[in-house]
């Protein structure tokens, strides 16, 4: 197995649908090679579905130093979390943004004059 | 406190019929915004305003002036509009299912996440995108769209919206994180382009 082939096949050795034959060739590259095992290491540090789950904490910037560059060793190899983490982010940004600009409103007035008199009353 | 709020206040602790007429004026269209967002009713929004206005007015002689009188009023609005949702008939408690993210056993996506582009910069487009968000936000299921309004919106500390929905402050923030995820689900067939 050379890198690409190990880099191609991770997907499917993380999710144990490689071959006993081949995942024995992902294992020994991995071990060997100077670029490949340090790549394996950050696969295993952290799931998608890991950082997935502790992802506000990591957009707030809330996590301790070392977790968050186990997150951004994630990211440097990972797209798809890449990707949802953009859209996390854009999900937020168009949340916040909802409660800019209000309209002008004018308070009707039986409504003014209902509180008014209900102050009255109590 | 504001200049204004600083002359508004004695004025009003003095009984002042004119200083309540400018502080409801003054006050009241924020306190319908946020009342108009939890109930989605006009009504029921106005009667948690005149709800919200004679329990300030009550509690008047406690403000401590921690806060602006604006930010005090928004939070008693916002109290006054959650106790007339919790007085509605209540739904269950639904989850949120498949909005949220799946994973295989290794912890792969499941649905790879497809890339989102830029938001429009065209202040057309930017509308339309807005009227989007507001329509998906009232989608979630209730639990999930109040959490989210109280925290991304209406901007209370995570800790804040766990006292309103009566939560640990460790469920509040797994409720709002699942929300924005929820959410994040229903604009994706909108903002997303197939990466695959």
């Amino acid at each position: 197995m050379n890198c690409d082939e190990l880099k191609s096949c991770a997907y499917n050795y993380f999710e144990s649908q490689l071959s006993e034959e081949a995942r024995a060739a992902f294992e020994a590259h991995s071990e060997e090679c100077a670029d490949c095992g340090p790549f394996v290491a950050i696969c295993r540090e952290i799931t998608c579905e890991k950082l997935t789950e502790f992802l506000d904490d990591y957009v707030d910037d809330h996590l301790p130093a070392e977790r968050k560059a186990v997150f951004e060793r994630h990211l440097a190899i990972c797209d798809e979390c890449v990707a949802y983490v953009r859209s996390y982010r854009i999900t937020r940004s168009l949340t916040e943004a909802q409660s800019g600009d209000l309209p002008p409103y004018k308070i009707p007035a039986d409504l003014l004059g209902a509180i008014l008199a209900a102050r009255k009353k109590a | 406190m504001s200049p204004v709020e600083t002359t508004l206040l004695p004025r009003l602790l003095a009984g002042e019929e004119t200083a309540f007429r400018e502080l409801i004026e003054t006050y009241a269209g924020r306190m319908m915004v946020v009342a108009r967002r939890i109930l989605r009713s006009e009504q029921d929004a106005e009667d948690a305003v005149q709800d919200a206005f004679l329990s300030a007015l009550r509690s008047l002689e406690s403000f401590e002036g921690k806060s602006s009188l604006g930010t005090w009023l928004h939070r008693v609005a916002t109290n006054a509009a959650l106790m007339k949702l919790r007085a509605r008939p209540r739904g269950r408690e639904v989850e949120l299912g498949d909005l949220l993210p799946e994973y295989k056993s290794g912890g792969h996506h499941v649905d790879p996440p497809k890339h989102w582009e830029d938001l429009p910069e065209d202040p057309l487009c930017r509308q339309e995108l807005t009227d989007l968000v507001r329509v998906k936000i009232d989608e979630l299921p209730e639990n999930y769209r109040i959490a989210l309004i109280l925290r991304d919106i209406e901007g209370l500390s995570t800790a804040e919206v766990s006292i309103q929905l009566e939560l640990t402050v460790g469920a509040a923030k797994v409720r709002i994180h699942r929300a924005r995820q929820a959410l994040r689900a229903l604009l994706d067939p909108h903002l997303g382009k197939s990466n695959r």
